[in-house]
């Protein structure tokens, strides 16, 4: 009864039979399949790894050389402009000129505009080479000024206004309100208020107050909430990247004189992100990471 | 003689200054639409193009007046002209019924 009953086998001891073998050649496979997969995974893990190490790696490198060029192309500049017995006007506003040119983003320029204005309203040249020099100095700063902006303007929001002077504005007795700005940036909305107390059109400087109002809305921090009033003069030499008011919430704002003459100007509001602002070495860093987010992605 | 003739070509240019910039409609571009600029005597037509642009120089400078013409309706606006361009992004808006041209 015994050996019958163990001779005889039933389906499911048939079935185990057959099975055995192929339940371990599917976990042997199993486990093949589990590190292959896993070893591509962690090899393409290593790729874009080793991508994005390559980039930022280039980017060090051509940062360090840039910057090393423009330590010394600025020493070599600006050290100029403080030597004794130094050049003829053309030649200072040459240097002017390159100095504006590779500098306006981290450099306050204002302070040596000004001092090369004085010294060609000051200076024994002629007067329709004073003129041209004039012209040649204002023309580059309305430059640096026009391609900030474009900067500027590209990451945040711009108001223009055109101001028609009275006789009043210009002795200061009767200050201009322009129209409020209400721009958002980010999700946050502010409301700008622009007065202009005096119109200077000899030195092209105008006297204004900027009202800055921030409504409480969500992530804007309490004590940001409510009126800020600035005071502060506006030329040409003025530049929005350097010359800004901060914001709450990382933001700046400034106003920026686009033209003026004996009859009226053209102002300008710019609003933007506080990673424009000042010296930001290109590429800014929100476009670093939006690269490596990109890198990411396409793995 | 040249030079006095090259001053004075260089003057006359010089004295040539203008606007440009472009005409919306809220966020829409307004193409082909009548737009004027008036500085004392002087009237300068033009037409934004397909894109809603326009592009007006005046021989003249100093304080003058842009209008648009749309729909029936002229709407006016100040503005300066400087010895170089000057952009203004000109926006249409509707008060009471009347259009408005403001700087924008």
């Amino acid at each position: 009864m015994t050996d019958r009953d163990g001779d005889a086998k039933d389906f499911w001891d048939k079935l185990r039979i057959i099975l055995s073998p192929i339940g371990g050649l599917l976990t042997a496979l199993a486990v093949a399949s589990l590190g292959f997969i896993g070893s591509r995974t962690v090899e393409r893990q290593q790729a874009a790894e080793a991508k994005i190490r390559l980039y930022s790696e280039l980017m060090t490198r051509r940062e360090e050389s840039e910057a090393t060029l423009r330590k010394e192309m600025f020493q070599s500049i600006i050290g100029s402009f403080f030597d004794a017995g130094s050049a003829s006007l053309e030649t200072k506003l040459l240097k002017m000129e390159l100095l504006a040119e590779n500098f306006h983003e981290a450099l306050n320029l204002a302070p040596l505009f000004k001092s090369i204005h004085r010294e060609i309203t000051g200076g024994s040249e002629p007067p329709r080479l004073k003129q041209a020099y004039e012209a040649r100095l204002a023309d580059l700063a309305r430059e640096v000024t026009r391609k900030q902006m474009l900067v500027l303007e590209s990451g945040g929001k711009r108001k223009d206004w055109t101001v028609v002077f009275s006789d009043s504005l210009a002795e200061g007795a009767a200050p201009v309100q322009l129209e409020d700005a209400e721009l958002t940036l980010d999700g946050i909305k502010r409301r700008f208020r622009v007065t202009i107390s005096r119109a200077d059109t000899i030195a092209s400087e105008l006297k204004m107050a900027l009202e800055v109002e921030t409504v409480a809305q969500p992530g804007v921090p309490s004590e940001a909430v409510g009126r800020h009033v600035v005071e502060f003069d506006v030329g040409f030499y003025s530049t929005p990247m350097i010359d800004n008011t901060r914001l709450s919430n990382d933001q700046r704002v400034a106003v920026v004189l686009s033209d003026m003459n004996r009859f009226g100007a053209s102002v300008s509001l710019i609003y933007f992100p506080g990673s424009r602002a000042s010296l930001r070495e290109k590429p800014y860093y929100e476009e670093i990471l939006r690269k490596l987010a990109d890198t990411g992605q396409g793995r | 003689m040249f030079a006095t003739l090259v001053t004075t070509v260089f003057a006359a240019a010089s004295m040539l200054s203008g606007i440009t910039g472009d005409l919306r409609l809220g966020e829409k571009y307004l193409a082909l639409i009548p737009v004027q600029l008036k500085c004392g005597t002087e009237v300068v037509e033009g037409k934004t193009d397909a894109a809603g642009s326009f592009h007006l120089t005046a021989k003249g400078g100093g304080k003058c007046q842009v209008s648009v013409t749309y729909e029936k309706q002229t709407a006016a606006l100040d503005v300066v002209l400087f010895d170089q361009p000057a952009r203004y992004r000109l926006q249409l808006e509707l008060k009471d019924g009347k259009y408005v041209l403001k700087r924008v």
